[in-house]
């Protein structure tokens, strides 16, 4: 059975693009566009990862990220951030709010499952490297 | 006479005859007898029976004949007298003539009878008895007389007090007793009398006049006293009394005198008036010292009184000279004496310094000449002196606070006049004289001092006053009247208080309310109305003193002060908004590029994403055309993706947000990598690499993806700008034994001189020609700078349009892994000082350093152990401790073990005795190209490179 991810992100076309690139891996897919709907979502599905778009309208993924914290149910769940932001902090602060992992976007198509995969086959947290900030 | 005797009453009378007729001596007897004569009778013929018979009879009479045959009648008187026997003596003789009886008369015979005449016989012989009995009578009285005299001798002679006889014609000794022989000396009045002349022991003639001039009455007692020499030479003072004695005519003939020795009496007498003289002297003196106040006076009447009160011949006070040590006279009395006129005293050791005032001045005691005519020490004087009838002189140093200043120098008539006890009260005077003078010098000096203060009180430009503790100025200075305009009436016609800003008004009162309590104001500012109706700013201290019921203040006008502070502090303000409006416009800018960043990469993630997945057929191929078209799409989307990153990264930067991951790595191998991905594109324009290593420094620590970001810059710069066939060398050597260098050379287009500094700035390509001709963001060299120095390294470039360009970076061994980034330098100000704080202040604020003050070493010092400054500034005379204290403190901590100091003060720099080490030295009032120069100079410019511990 393939494992099963759960993508958080505000713009449709993004989360499309994630969606295709980790299907094309073999990974099982759920999708929410904002806060609500992940928590909607989660209420009936137990993913082995969720990727998590930072910035998100109303409640963001940092605080999404810290009230699945604070329920034991997802410890077993990796959470990784997936943002546009490239600044130290926020990597701190994804950190700090529960993450597991921090991908910035954009996200290289060639790479991006390998990526994923690592993250879940580890089940470590990968060293927070901003893949495409620099050259 | 009887001539007829009573009958019944016969007279006795005893005979004896020198008569050989018994016929003449019957004749005799009847004769006799019938006068009433009892008659018994003897005779003797020869001289010797009559002496046996008169010796052992007791004859009344002898009735001898002038002749007979052993011997004459007159024979027989003469034995009889010889014998001493005075028994009535008559001649009875027949015959004698009137001349012999003349002579027998006359040799005592009492009477002679002749024979034929006998009936006067009776009568003779009663005569002769008579004569005879009146004789013995008269004798008797003489020997009575005698022995009385001799008994009045006597008691003269050992009368205890002297006695003697002087002659009224020459005042010469007559006679004395023995007491007076003794009191002069003699061995006895005769003795005395033998020397009398010789030692002049007589009556002057004058006296001698004198007092039998007095003595006009006779009997009257006259005295008077006369000094007469011992035999041993001694002067007695003798004093006579007695009488005159004139003979019958009334002429004067001798006195008779006692005497009395009264040398002792007069001693004592005059002993008496000269220590009331010298009472006196002491008393007016004393007199004198209590109400004189001017020391010149002091000494004139001094003087004056001494000769006057005292009785002295002269006094004069002398003081030192001080510069040429000598005596120069101050006072004496008399005036212009002639004896002072050119008189040198010194206190050396010359003989001039050897007399008594010289020496009472060296030796600080008093030094007595009793006898000037004997006195070696006196030789320079003596001539002049005794001429003036100085006998002695005593010189008594005046001295203030024991120190001797002169001398007071008195001279009596008077041998030995300065004994123990004078020269004790002489000595009194001149102790009192001194602490007058001490208290006249004392005065005086007290008065300099307020006459000095006084002008200091005229002078001050601060105000000063002296009132009341109800606030009602009692004194006041000018500047008051300078500084409000107020007279010194106005100002002492109301309390202070009135005047105050009623703002400040408690504080004032509170301030009164304490001086009642004695307690000090140190420090009080208000506003006081000046005259024209405005408020001046005022700052005091005051203290207050109880006993007299007074508040001594001090007080400054600091309204120009206050304006220039309330400028600064507005300027301050302002300054300070300015920083906290950039600080805010810079985290904005940081901010804003971070948001448009992930703005922008949102939509890129998906172009990039999609067209990736288009380019590379994973849901399907694509026909060739197409393929193309989406390849384009997506590199031009990675172009604004690097432009983005570019720019994000310039903001990490910027916001310190860089991180570096320093690892072991050897350069030769990345400059393989990066060449090897380059090679391609180099090979397309035929351009060799070329590499030269330096295997020393091949192996550092170092960020490796930061530095093959450097390199792929410089390389791929390098290439965009060398021609076809050009020559790319990238060589490693050591820069130092921390640093490196890295250096890309090649033979591209150069750069000209004023682009160079273009070169490293974000968004400058050099021309808009370039910029077509020759794709590329222009972050990449500005980034490489940022990236370099970020690392505590810097790049450079070397060119020669035409030829080529060597970019270089400089970048340690082995780099540290905080992140150095540069930031405004802020710099520690620490004066206590208002206005040279907000100079400094402004000076660097202007410069664009950011500023901190302190005005204390304790508040400096907190600050220090909680921040980090670039530099401190240092006023070296702080108020709580020394600026060196601080300094050591500073220097103590590890965050400022290096800080650059500067130490700014008004002293120089020799009188601070700086024990420690600092930077630089200015000295106040700072000039602002002074103090910015000397902050480049200690390696702290306006923006400075900084490690930041994140």
């Amino acid at each position: 059975m393939s494992d099963s991810i759960l993508v958080v992100d505000d713009n449709a076309d993004n989360l499309e693009l994630t969606q295709i690139l980790l299907e094309c891996e073999g990974f099982e897919v759920r999708r929410a566009e904002d806060a609500a709907q992940a928590l909607f979502v989660l209420a009936t599905y137990h993913p082995k990862l969720i990727l998590m778009d930072v910035q998100l309208p109303g409640m963001d993924g940092l605080e999404l990220t810290r009230r699945l914290r604070q329920d034991s149910s997802f410890d077993d769940t990796l959470i990784v951030a997936l943002s546009a932001y490239a600044m130290a902090p926020e990597k701190e602060n994804a950190r700090a709010a529960g993450c597991d992992g921090y991908i910035t976007k954009p996200i290289d198509t060639r790479t991006f499952g390998t990526e994923v995969r690592q993250y879940l086959n580890s089940l470590a947290r990968a060293p927070l490297v901003d893949s495409r900030s620099s050259e | 006479m009887r001539s007829h005797p009573a009958a019944e009453e016969k007279i006795p009378l005893r005979v004896l005859f020198f008569e050989e007729s018994s016929e003449d001596i019957e004749l005799c007897l009847w004769t006799l007898r019938s006068a009433c004569f009892d008659v018994t009778c003897d005779a003797a013929v020869t001289l010797d029976e009559i002496l046996v018979l008169v010796r052992t009879t007791p004859y009344d009479v002898i009735l001898a004949d002038y002749r007979m045959p052993s011997a004459t009648g007159m024979d027989l008187f003469d034995l009889m007298r010889s014998e001493g026997i005075d028994i009535p003596f008559i001649l009875v003789t027949g015959s004698l003539g009137d001349e012999m009886a003349v002579e027998c008369l006359k040799q005592g015979v009492s009477d002679y009878v002749l024979k034929d005449r006998l009936a006067r016989l009776p009568v003779a012989i009663r005569r002769a008895r008579e004569d005879a009995r009146l004789k013995a009578e008269r004798s008797r009285a003489e020997e009575m007389l005698r022995a009385s005299e001799a008994s009045y001798r006597s008691l003269i002679q050992s009368a205890p007090c002297g006695v003697l006889r002087l002659s009224a014609e020459d005042g010469r000794l007559l006679d004395s007793n023995m007491a007076l022989a003794v009191m002069l000396g003699y061995e006895s009045p005769a003795d005395l009398l033998k020397g009398s002349a010789g030692a002049s022991i007589s009556l002057a003639p004058q006296v001698l006049s004198s007092l039998t001039e007095e003595c006009g009455e006779a009997g009257r007692v006259i005295e008077g006293e006369v000094q007469w020499r011992r035999k041993d030479g001694t002067d007695l003072l003798i004093r006579l009394a007695g009488r005159l004695l004139r003979d019958d005519q009334g002429a004067p003939t001798c006195m008779e005198m006692i005497a009395e020795n009264v040398t002792a009496r007069y001693r004592a007498q005059n002993r008496i008036q000269q220590l009331n003289r010298l009472y006196s002297v002491l008393f007016h003196a004393g007199e004198v010292i209590a109400r004189t106040r001017d020391s010149a006076l002091l000494f004139r009447e001094v003087c004056r009184i001494i000769v006057e009160e005292g009785g002295f011949r002269m006094a004069w006070l002398g003081l030192l000279e001080t510069d040429t040590g000598e005596l120069t006279l101050c006072a004496s009395c008399p005036e212009k004496e002639e004896y002072l006129a050119g008189l040198h005293v010194t206190p050396g050791p010359e003989p001039k310094g050897q007399g008594p005032i010289g020496r009472s001045i060296r030796e600080n005691r008093h030094v007595v000449c009793n006898d000037l005519s004997g006195d070696p020490s006196m030789a320079p004087w003596r001539e002049r002196a005794l001429r003036r009838h100085f006998r002695s002189v005593a010189a008594f140093p005046i001295a203030i606070h024991d120190r001797p200043i002169g001398a007071l120098s008195i001279y009596a008539a008077e041998v030995n006049f300065f004994d123990d006890e004078n020269v004790a009260l002489l000595d009194e005077l001149t102790a009192d004289l001194s602490f007058a003078l001490e208290g006249i010098e004392t005065e005086r000096m007290r008065q300099r001092l307020s006459d000095e203060l006084d002008q200091f009180f005229a002078l001050s430009l601060d105000m000063l006053c002296i009132s009341d503790l109800r606030g009602y100025i009692q004194r006041l200075n000018p500047a008051w009247e300078k500084t409000l305009g107020f007279s010194a009436a106005e100002m002492c016609s109301r309390p202070w208080v009135d005047c105050v800003h009623p703002d400040d008004r408690q504080a004032a009162l509170d301030a009164v309310a304490g001086f009642d309590k004695g307690v000090e104001l140190t420090h009080l500012e208000l506003r006081f109305l000046a005259k024209d109706g405005s408020y001046k700013w005022l700052v005091g201290s005051a203290t207050p003193a109880l006993d007299r019921g007074l508040v001594f203040a001090a007080v400054s006008d600091v309204t120009e002060r206050k304006v220039l502070e309330e400028q600064l502090r507005s300027q301050n303000l302002q300054l300070e908004q300015q920083n906290r409006n950039i600080e805010a416009a810079s985290r904005m800018k940081t901010e804003f590029l971070a948001n448009m960043s992930h703005e922008l990469r949102s939509p890129l993630n998906g172009i990039i994403g999609f067209t990736e997945l288009l380019y590379d057929g994973k849901l399907g191929g694509l026909s060739e055309r197409p393929r193309e078209f989406v390849g384009r799409i997506h590199a031009s989307a990675s172009h604004l993706l690097k432009l983005i990153n570019g720019v994000l990264d310039l903001s990490k930067i910027e916001a310190g947000h860089l991180e570096f991951h320093p690892e072991r790595l050897f350069v030769s191998q990345v400059i393989r990598e990066v060449t090897g991905i380059l090679s391609g594109l180099a090979a397309e324009k035929q351009i060799q690499f070329e590499t030269e290593i330096d295997a020393a420094v091949d192996e550092v620590v170092i960020d490796a993806g930061r530095f093959r970001q450097v390199l792929y810059n410089y390389l791929s710069n390098a290439l965009k700008f060398t021609g076809e066939n050009g020559r790319i060398v990238v060589r490693l050597k050591s820069e130092s034994d921390t640093e490196f260098r890295l250096e890309v050379s090649d033979t591209g287009i150069g750069i000209s001189e004023p682009d160079i500094a273009r070169l490293f700035v974000e968004f400058q390509q050099l021309d808009a020609t370039t910029a077509k001709r020759y794709q590329g963001t222009g972050l990449g060299l500005a980034l490489t700078k940022r990236i370099v120095e970020a690392q505590g390294g810097h790049v450079g470039v070397d060119s020669t349009p035409g030829v080529g360009s060597t970019f270089f970076a400089i970048l340690p061994r082995v780099a540290s892994k905080a992140p150095v980034h540069y930031d405004v330098a802020r710099i520690l100000v620490v004066d206590d000082q208002a206005l040279d704080r907000a100079l400094i202040a402004r000076i660097l604020q202007s410069n664009g350093y950011l500023v901190e003050t302190v005005t204390t070493s304790h508040e400096a010092y907190e600050k220090c152990q909680r921040e980090g400054f670039d530099a401190i500034t240092l006023d070296m005379l702080l108020p709580d401790s020394p600026g060196w204290e601080l300094l050591a403190k500073i220097r103590s901590l590890e965050d400022h073990r290096n800080t650059p100091v500067i130490v700014i003060s008004s002293c120089d720099r020799a009188d601070l005795g700086i024990p420690v080490n600092v930077e630089s030295y200015l000295t106040k009032p700072v000039r602002p190209d002074e103090l910015t120069g000397t902050l480049i100079r200690v390696g702290v410019p306006k923006r400075i490179k900084k490690v930041t511990n994140e």
